[in-house]
C-alpha cells in the first residue's frame, strides 16, 4: 500500500467514525429525550444510551489515535 | 449532547476539506509525473516543459507546494482535534442517561386516542373508532425479505413513524387488579404458553430454518431477519380459529425479550390477515367485545404493554453493524482506564483555558483608544525612537495592556493630569492675596509639571516593572534550573518539566515565564523550541535568555538535555554562592561602617554633651539640652533608616 493509500484510507477512517460518532449522538439524545413505557423498557433504553455514550467516546479517543498517526504520516513530511 | 452533531459536522467538513487538499496535492504530483514522461518521450521540448512547468507551479517550487498542502493538512488535523476533545469532553461530562424515567399512568379513556402498534390484535378498549395501523409493522414485512445492508436503508423510513408516534399525547397507565376471568385467563396461559412457543418455533421452522447470523467478532447476534414461512395457509387457519374461539383464555404469550418478540412478529403478521382500519362486524358480537364492554362499565383501564422492539435497539444495532470490523476491534481495545486519562488530559486543558484571563479592555483604555487615538498616531510618526523602547519596555514587563492602547493613556492621561492640575492649583492660587498675573502664571506653572509628573510616571512605570520582573528572576533562577535538573534527570518531557515548574509557583517570575513556554504549547499549538524561542525574546533577564537559547541551541544540536540542565544548575548555583560570598563581606562593611557611626559615635557625643550641659553653655547659639533631644529623636533615627535604605538600594540581585 503506497503513502498517498495509507493516508486516505486514515481518512477514510476518520470521516466514517465521525459520521458514526453523528449517528450515535442523535440516538442518544433520542433515547434521553423519550419516555419509556415500563420499568423493563427503561432499563433496555438505559442500557443502549450508557452504550451509545461510551461507544461515542471510544470513537472519540480512536479519532485522536488517528489524527497522531496521521499528523507523523510520511506523506505529509 | 446536542453540539456534538454540530461540533461532528465542523469535524466532517474538515475531512472533507482534507481530502480536497490531498486530492491537489496527489493531482499536483501526478500531472508533473505525467508532464516529464511525456517530455521525456520526446512530445514537448525542454523550453515547452518548462514554460508549462512554471505555468503549473505559479512561481513556486515542487516543494514549497507540497509544503503548503502538508502543512494546511496538518492545520486542518489541529482543528480536528480541537473539534474532537471538545465532542470527548461534551460526551464525558454528559449524565443524562441517568435521568431517565418512565411515562406516567393517564385516565382510561386516553389511550384510545392512539393505540399502541401491535395491542390493536389482542385488546380492544374502544371498537369503534378507527384504529390507525402503524407503519412498524409493514416494516418488518420489509425486513424479513431484504438482506442486512438493506436494513440499513430501510431504516430512515422508521423514522416519520417514530415522529408521528411523538406528536401523540404520552399513554399515562394505571395498574389494574386482576378479576377472576384474568386469573383463569393467566393460568392456562401460562400452562399452554410453552408449548404454544414450541408450536409456532416447530412451524417457523417447518416453513424456512431460521438463518443463523454470520459470526462476528465483536457483535453480539440479533437476528433481526425473521424467517417469512412460504405456505402460510394452513397454520394460519389454525392460528385464526384458537385466537376466535379462546382468545380470552389462550392468548399469545408475551415473549420474554425483545428479540423472541422480533424474529415472532412478522410470522403473526403472515400468519394473521392484517387487520383492516374499522371495526369489523363479526367481532361486535364476540368474546372479545363482550368482555370489553363489561370491563369499561366496570371502569377497568387497560395496561400498555409494549411487544415490540425498540426503535432505538434497532437503530443501534444497524449502527453496530453497519461499523468496520476493523474500527471496532480498535474501538474495543480501549479501556475505561484510557477514556479516564483522557478525560483527565481535557478537563485540564478545558479548566486552564477558563483560569486564562482574556486581554479586556478598561474604561480607561477604551476612552483613551477612541478620543486620543490620532494625536498618539501622530506622535508616534513623530518620534518613533521614543516609542520603540517604550513598547519593547512593555513586553519586557509583562504589562497586559496594548503598546497603541497604553501610548493612548498615557497621552490621555497627561492631558488629564495637566486639565486636573490647573484647576486645582487655579482654585489654590485664586483664594490666596497674588495678584491675578502672578496667579494665571503659577497656575500654568503648576499645571505643566503635573502634566510631567504624569509623562514621567506614564513611561517610567514599565521600566521599573521590568527590572523588578528581572530581579525576581534572577533570585530565583538558580532554584528553578536545579528544579528543572532534577525533573528532567528522571527522563521526563520538557513540556511536562515546564508545566510542573509553572504549576509550583515556587520560582515568582520564573513561574510566570515559563507558563508563557506551555501556554504557547498548550493553547497556541507551537514546538517547544519556537516556544522557547519566543519567551526568551521577551524575558527581562539576561541570564534566563541565555539559559532558554542554550536549551534550544543543545537540543537543536542533538545535544544532551539532561547533561545541559546539570550543568547550567551547577553554574548557577556556583554563581548563587559567590555573590552571596560577596554580598555578605560587603555586609560585614557595612556592618563595621553602622557599629561606629550609628552606635559608638552617638554614644560619645550623648556622654560628652551630657558633661558640657553639666558645665552650662551653648553650641552654636543652641541649648545642650535641645541639641542632646533633637540628636535622640530626629537625627539618630534618620540616620538608621538612611542606612536602612541604603541597604536595601545596594542588596545585589541575587
Amino acid at each position: 500500500m503506497s503513502r498517498a493509500e495509507d493516508l486516505s484510507r486514515h481518512i477514510i477512517e476518520l470521516d466514517e467514525s465521525m459520521r458514526e460518532i453523528a449517528s450515535l449522538d442523535e440516538l442518544y439524545n433520542e433515547l434521553v429525550s423519550s419516555r419509556a413505557k415500563d420499568r423493563k423498557e427503561l432499563t433496555v433504553k438505559r442500557e443502549e444510551a450508557v452504550f451509545a455514550r461510551e461507544r461515542i467516546l471510544k470513537l472519540s479517543l480512536h479519532v485522536k489515535n488517528l489524527l497522531t498517526k496521521l499528523e507523523s504520516h510520511e506523506a505529509l513530511k | 449532547m446536542k453540539n456534538i452533531q454540530v461540533l461532528a459536522n465542523k469535524v466532517l467538513e474538515l475531512v472533507s476539506e482534507i481530502e480536497t487538499y490531498s486530492f491537489y496535492k496527489e493531482n499536483l504530483v501526478r500531472t508533473m509525473e505525467r508532464l516529464f514522461d511525456e517530455y521525456q518521450r520526446g512530445r514537448f521540448t525542454y523550453f515547452e516543459y518548462e514554460q508549462t512547468l512554471k505555468k503549473l507551479l505559479k512561481g513556486k517550487s515542487k516543494e514549497e507546494w507540497i509544503n503548503y498542502y502538508n502543512s494546511y493538512i496538518l492545520y486542518l488535523m489541529k482543528r480536528i482535534e480541537a473539534y474532537n476533545s471538545q465532542i470527548f469532553y461534551e460526551a464525558y461530562s454528559n449524565q443524562d442517561y441517568v435521568g431517565m424515567g418512565v411515562a406516567k399512568a393517564v385516565p382510561a379513556a386516553k389511550p384510545a386516542v392512539k393505540p399502541a402498534p401491535k395491542r390493536v390484535h389482542e385488546v380492544k378498549p374502544k371498537p369503534a373508532p378507527p384504529v390507525k395501523v402503524p407503519e412498524a409493522v409493514p416494516e418488518f414485512h420489509e425486513l424479513e425479505e431484504t438482506k442486512p445492508e438493506a436494513i440499513v436503508e430501510a431504516m430512515p423510513e422508521a423514522a416519520p413513524a417514530r415522529a408521528e408516534e411523538a406528536a401523540f399525547p404520552e399513554v399515562k397507565l394505571v395498574e389494574i387488579k386482576p378479576s377472576v376471568m384474568d386469573r383463569i385467563s393467566l393460568f392456562f396461559r401460562h400452562m399452554f404458553a410453552k408449548r404454544e412457543v414450541e408450536e409456532r418455533l416447530e412451524e417457523i421452522k417447518a416453513a424456512r430454518p431460521i438463518p443463523e447470523a454470520k459470526p462476528e467478532k465483536h457483535l453480539p447476534k440479533l437476528p433481526l431477519k425473521a424467517p417469512a414461512p412460504e405456505k402460510p395457509a394452513k397454520p394460519a387457519k389454525a392460528v385464526s380459529f384458537k385466537k376466535r374461539w379462546f382468545s380470552f383464555l389462550w392468548k399469545t404469550p408475551k415473549p420474554t425479550t425483545p428479540i423472541e418478540e422480533a424474529v415472532k412478529k412478522p410470522v403473526i403478521s403472515v400468519l394473521k390477515k392484517p387487520e383492516k382500519p374499522g371495526v369489523e362486524f363479526g367481532k361486535m358480537f364476540g368474546i372479545d367485545y363482550i368482555i370489553n364492554l363489561l370491563n369499561r362499565r366496570k371502569g377497568v383501564e387497560f395496561t400498555e404493554k409494549s411487544p415490540e422492539v425498540l426503535m432505538s435497539t434497532i437503530q443501534l444495532e444497524t449502527l453496530r453493524r453497519k461499523a468496520k470490523p476493523e474500527i471496532s476491534a480498535q474501538i474495543e481495545k480501549i479501556t475505561a482506564t484510557a477514556l479516564t486519562k483522557e478525560a483527565t488530559r481535557i478537563r485540564s486543558i478545558m479548566e486552564k483555558r477558563k483560569a486564562l484571563k482574556i486581554y479586556q479592555p478598561s474604561f480607561f483604555g477604551s476612552f483613551a483608544n477612541i478620543s486620543i487615538k490620532r494625536i498618539s498616531l501622530f506622535l508616534l510618526e513623530q518620534f518613533p525612537d521614543f516609542f520603540k523602547d517604550l513598547y519593547h519596555a512593555l513586553r519586557l514587563a509583562n504589562i497586559k495592556v496594548l503598546s497603541n492602547t497604553y501610548v493612548n493613556m498615557m497621552v490621555l492621561g497627561v492631558i488629564s493630569s495637566t486639565l486636573l492640575g490647573l484647576l486645582l492649583f487655579g482654585m489654590f492660587f485664586s483664594v490666596t492675596a497674588l495678584p491675578l498675573q502672578q496667579v494665571f502664571f503659577r497656575t500654568f506653572m503648576m499645571g505643566i509639571l503635573t502634566g510631567l509628573a504624569a509623562f514621567a510616571g506614564f513611561y517610567a512605570y514599565p521600566y521599573s516593572k521590568m527590572k523588578q520582573r528581572r530581579r525576581s528572576i534572577n533570585t530565583n533562577l538558580p532554584f528553578a534550573i536545579n528544579h528543572m535538573a532534577a525533573v528532567s534527570s528522571s527522563g521526563v518531557a520538557p513540556v511536562k518539566m515546564f508545566r510542573l515548574i509553572s504549576e509550583s509557583r515556587e520560582y515568582g517570575e520564573v513561574s510566570v515565564e515559563i507558563e508563557k513556554i506551555v501556554n504557547y504549547v498548550d493553547i497556541f499549538g507551537y514546538d517547544v523550541l519556537t516556544a522557547l524561542k519566543a519567551v526568551a525574546a521577551t524575558t527581562p533577564s539576561y541570564h534566563f535568555k541565555d539559559f532558554l537559547e542554550g536549551m534550544v541551541s543543545t537540543t537543536q544540536t542533538g545535544g544532551d538535555i539532561k547533561a545541559y540542565f546539570s550543568q547550567k544548575a551547577e553554574e548557577a548555583m556556583l554563581n548563587y554562592t559567590l555573590e552571596r560570598q560577596k554580598y555578605t563581606e560587603t555586609i560585614s562593611t557595612y556592618s563595621d561602617i553602622y557599629t561606629g557611626i550609628l552606635i559608638a559615635a552617638p554614644l560619645f557625643f550623648v556622654a560628652a554633651l551630657s558633661m558640657v550641659s553639666l558645665l552650662g553653655g551653648k553650641i552654636g547659639g543652641m541649648n545642650v539640652n535641645v541639641i542632646i533631644v533633637i540628636g535622640t529623636y530626629v537625627i539618630i533615627p534618620f540616620l538608621n533608616v538612611s542606612f536602612l535604605t541604603f541597604l536595601e538600594l545596594t542588596q545585589p540581585e541575587i
